[in-house]
């Protein structure tokens, strides 16, 4: 069952239960534990100024965050693998416009041996807007079997925006594979072209284009009404 | 006793505060830095005004600022007053022939099949007849010069070309630009300087492999290319064998102005002294490498295979300046044992349309650390610039470590940026095939690495190819047990 | 005087699971055997073992080649000493191009017998004339070993390597998998060249139908939990086709 909860400070998941939970005030700073072999779903669709969110996932415990951000504050994200065989998906969608600046700050702790990790981190900076994605994936030393992962993909959609990527890869064990991806454009220009010439104008191709961008993280959400109303709340600020 | 070393370390550093008068003799100056050691040097090498006043700039500033320490590499603190800035002495460590040559240095050489008068050079070995009669420069100048290529020591270029080296001295790496290019800047005593005129296409590869070591002036070298409008020069810099360098500190600056529709290739295979198996001894390599693609359609490649040093700290750089220019790092880097590096590239991208590549393997053994550390930009005018990077690592051992340090800014929308990096390992199942085929753990382990390199490798001249390959197979010897 | 090969009471396992427990088999030069059973009967743990793959340990009995307790041998060097693995997958090597794979390989061999390395025209050579033989191209040599090849191409070269090593005791482990009918006449077709008086071959295989026609053994043998519970000619296959492995197995279980 989805459970609505607003501004978590502290949340423990207990032993082998599943959750899905869906987030409607933040709060500054949240802290969750995943113990052993319980499977989360978070999502977070609203936000206030900055806020953190860390989360301890425990032996067998699987945690699957959707947030979406749009640049009043700063996000600050941090997982931290800590029983074998934790299992995380971190996926990010930020939309900054006007003249926001924002950092968004993700870091993934391999702490446990056959730990697996994944992030995917999409972002649309419009107007004069600034946005700095920082992404840290770290293994320690003698740590085994680790499979992390990190995908940023920013679309810039005015002259006057700016995105910076500063991917981290700090690897100290070398029973890993490790990946990380990072790109920063526009959208394309022969998709443009191709629905103008289906006579859709240019904003609208544009913000067409932009919503297929950034929808590929929604559409991975399976709760059909949370992933709707990530999709209508994933609009540009004014 | 204590009592006395304080005192003495007080004079040391009442003489780098105040620039304490040092009595100079001869040809030698002692250790230590001062304003009176640049005049030295300067007045040593008869340079004009100008060049000292650029000197003692540099100096000056270099007294404010720190060592940088945001690189992910460790060593013990360098006193720089312990350092000789000019005409480093023939010192008693100096080896009087291969006899006196560690037997580990000369076994390499017998497996990279260095030529035995070579050996003697690299080794350091005091004979300058040998050098003389193998020096690339002298073979050579006089067939370049009739296309008006200049081909020297920078200290000649200042003497005979001085309008040109004060002109762009300076102008791709400020002595403002960091620490230790600041001291280059105040201390360079040696290097390469090279002009390729208008139109030319500079007819052989340009090496310094046999000048620089002959000399042991390598320790603050300074090298600058230009090239001319639509002209082209490969430069190969390094030599192929390990050698042996008492010298604590290597602080180089390589600058390259590129102009229109010029080309400019600069390969390195760098095998300073790595240190021993337990981390002892070996060289800090902290170099700045940058060129200018000023020109439209310049193109500038750096191509780097970094196998030495105790500690790397290097970024071959471009600034795409000129509309349409390209820029391209191809680097391998592998450490062993105690090594660290921290190396990678800029690219900055100002002009439209300019492109950049990098394609950077590290590997990391032992106890080391490897770091690919990288800044990609994109200005607000670099309409169209596009940009592509493979950041590849494999370790190899679990007491390494391998880290991947982007940084990416895209600022303007035509503009495209994308990175792609993997770290891995040697699987074990490869290593069984290759056995099962015959070979060795050791050669199993060189033939995956060079593989895995191959890409950078293709992109060296063909005989430092050859050499880059069996230097792969030396440095991780011992890599697995 | 021991046999070619002696395999005696042969015991392994991988991690903390028993595979072979008490296998024995003897091949003597210039014979060509068939392993046949049912998964996880121990058919690629034997042949891993025979190679000395070290994620699996020999926990017991004995293997002599030639003469050489074999158990006591390093993968390179039972490989330098004609033990050859046609994998059931072969393993990528990126940025490894065939030719130089198999020049690394051959003149590992060579430096280990004290010969001369081969220069680099009879090298060329050797590889050319048995490429050819195999319907593999120059394109194939160069490109990276197994890499981006569909699976009957990467057992062609296997085979292919087989040729060029020129081994003494060749073990194809389940070499019909993967492969078209055409590829498989292909590589039978190989095995049959390198047949000789001084040359063995272990075949794993379920592929009655290719052992019939590509293989012909003298010898067969089926294994079910880790031991050889039947052995005999040809003739053996046609039981197989006729009833399966079910009865052998009883037998192993009794």
């Amino acid at each position: 069952m989805v459970e609505e909860i607003s501004e978590i400070t502290r949340l423990t998941v207990d032993a082998g239960r599943t959750a899905v939970f869906v987030e409607k005030q933040l709060s500054d700073k949240a802290e969750i534990v995943v113990e052993a072999g319980a499977r989360v779903k978070h999502y977070r669709l609203h936000e206030g100024a900055n806020h953190a969110l860390s989360v301890k996932i425990g032996q067998g415990a699987s945690y699957e965050l959707v947030t979406l951000h749009k640049g009043n504050g700063n996000l600050t994200l941090s997982f931290d693998l800590a029983g074998e065989e934790a299992f995380c998906r971190s996926d990010v969608v930020y939309m900054l416009s006007g003249d926001r600046k924002s950092l968004i700050a993700s870091d993934v702790r391999h702490n446990a041996d056959n730990t697996v990790s994944r992030q995917l981190v999409k972002g649309a900076v419009t107007d004069k807007a600034f946005a700095t994605f920082e992404g840290g994936v770290f293994i320690p030393y003698e740590r085994k079997k680790i499979d992390g992962a990190q995908q940023h993909r920013a679309i810039l959609l005015s002259p006057d925006a700016t995105v910076k990527a500063v991917p981290r890869l700090e690897i100290y064990a070398d029973d890993v594979k490790c990946a990380h991806g990072s790109a920063i454009g526009s959208l394309n220009k022969d998709q443009l072209y191709y629905l103008r010439t289906r006579g859709i104008d240019e904003a609208d191709a544009r913000a067409l284009l932009t919503r297929a961008f950034l929808d590929e993280v929604f559409d991975s959400i399976e709760e059909e009404d949370i992933r709707e109303d990530f999709k209508r709340l994933a609009v540009f600020e004014k | 006793m204590t009592q006395e070393k304080i005192s003495a370390q007080d004079a040391v550093s009442d003489t780098y505060h105040y620039g304490f008068e040092t009595q100079i003799s001869a040809e030698t100056a002692p250790k230590g830095l001062n304003e009176d050691i640049i005049r030295f040097i300067s007045a040593k090498k008869k340079e004009p005004e100008w060049l000292l006043e650029f000197r003692l700039k540099a100096y000056r500033h270099w007294l404010t600022m720190k060592e940088p320490k945001w690189a992910k590499v460790s060593y013990p603190p360098i006193d720089y007053q312990d350092i000789y800035y000019y005409a480093a002495p023939t010192s008693a460590t100096t080896p009087k022939s291969l006899d006196e040559v560690d037997p580990e240095l000369l076994k390499t050489y017998d497996k990279l099949g260095v030529p035995l008068h070579e050996r003697e050079v690299l080794a350091g070995v005091a004979v300058d007849a040998v050098f003389d009669s193998v020096s690339v420069a002298t073979t050579f100048r006089e067939k370049l010069a009739r296309q008006g290529i200049i081909f020297c020591s920078i200290s000649e270029a200042v003497q005979n070309h001085s309008d040109l080296v004060q002109k762009y001295l300076g102008s791709v790496v400020p002595y403002t630009d960091n620490f230790f290019a600041c001291l280059n800047s105040a201390v360079f005593t040696d290097g390469t300087f090279v002009y390729i005129p208008k139109g030319v296409r500079c007819p052989m590869d340009l090496s310094t492999y046999f000048r620089i070591n002959a000399k042991k002036s390598g320790q603050f070298e300074r090298t600058m290319i230009i090239a001319d409008d639509n002209s082209y020069v490969s430069y190969l810099e390094g030599c192929t064998a390990p050698q042996r360098d008492e010298n604590q500190l290597h602080a180089a600056i390589v600058e390259i102005i590129v102009m229109n529709d010029a080309e400019v290739k600069y390969s390195t295979v760098q095998n300073w002294y790595p240190g021993d198996k337990d981390g002892k001894g070996g060289i800090y390599n902290f170099v700045t490498k940058r060129g200018l693609c000023k020109g439209v359609n310049a193109k500038l490649s750096w191509t780097q295979v970094e196998t030495g040093s105790a500690v790397t700290w290097k970024y071959p750089s471009c600034v795409l300046m000129g509309d349409n220019s390209r820029g391209e790092f191809y680097s391998v880097a592998i450490t062993n044992n105690y090594q660290q590096a921290d190396t990678g590239t800029k690219m900055i991208h100002i002009g439209k349309n300019t492109s950049s590549t990098i394609v950077s393997k590290g590997i990391s053994a032992g106890k080391s650390q490897n770091t690919y550390r990288g800044l990609v930009k994109m200005g607000k005018a670099a309409d169209n610039a596009r940009n592509f990077s493979q950041c590849d690592s494999l370790l190899i051992g679990n007491q390494c470590g391998a880290h991947t340090l982007p940084y990416m800014v895209g600022g303007n929308p035509s503009a495209s940026i994308e990175h792609e990096a993997t770290t891995s390992k040697i699987s074990d199942e490869q290593l069984f095939y290759c056995r099962q085929r015959g070979l060795s753990a050791e050669e199993a382990v060189s033939l995956i690495v060079n593989g895995f390199c191959k890409d950078v490798m293709q992109k060296l001249p063909m005989e430092f190819a050859v050499e880059a390959t069996r230097l792969v197979a030396v440095t991780l010897e011992g890599s697995v047990g | 005087m021991s046999a070619w090969l002696e395999i005696k009471d042969l015991h392994a396992k991988v991690g903390d699971k028993p595979i072979l427990n008490g296998l024995s088999l003897t091949i003597d030069a210039g014979e060509t055997h068939v392993i046949m059973g049912p998964n996880g009967s121990g058919k690629s743990t034997l042949s891993n073992v025979l190679c000395g793959n070290p994620n699996y340990e020999v926990t017991g009995g004995s293997v002599s080649f030639k003469g050489q307790n074999l158990l006591e041998m390093s993968v390179e060097e039972r490989a330098r000493a004609g033990i050859f693995l046609a994998f059931q997958s072969p393993i990528e090597l990126p940025g490894v191009s065939m030719s130089t794979f198999m020049k690394y390989a051959l003149n590992a061999r060579r430096k280990a017998a004290g010969e001369k390395e081969l220069d680099a025209v009879s090298f060329m050579k050797r590889i050319k004339v048995r490429a050819q033989a195999l319907d593999i191209t120059d394109e194939m040599l160069k490109r990276p070993v197994n890499v981006g090849f569909s699976g009957g191409e990467k057992k062609r070269l296997e085979i292919f390597q087989m040729a060029v090593l020129e081994p003494d005791f060749c073990i194809l482990d389940e070499m019909d998998s993967g492969m078209d009918v055409d590829a498989v006449k292909v590589a039978g077709s190989g095995v049959q060249i390198m047949r000789s008086p001084e040359r063995s071959f272990l075949v794993i295989s379920h592929n009655t139908k290719f052992l019939r026609e590509q293989i012909k053994p003298d010898h067969v043998h089926i294994l079910a939990r880790g031991r050889v519970v039947a052995e005999g000619g040809a003739e053996l296959m046609d039981t197989i086709d006729r009833d399966g492995f079910a009865g052998f197995i009883k037998e192993a279980v009794a």
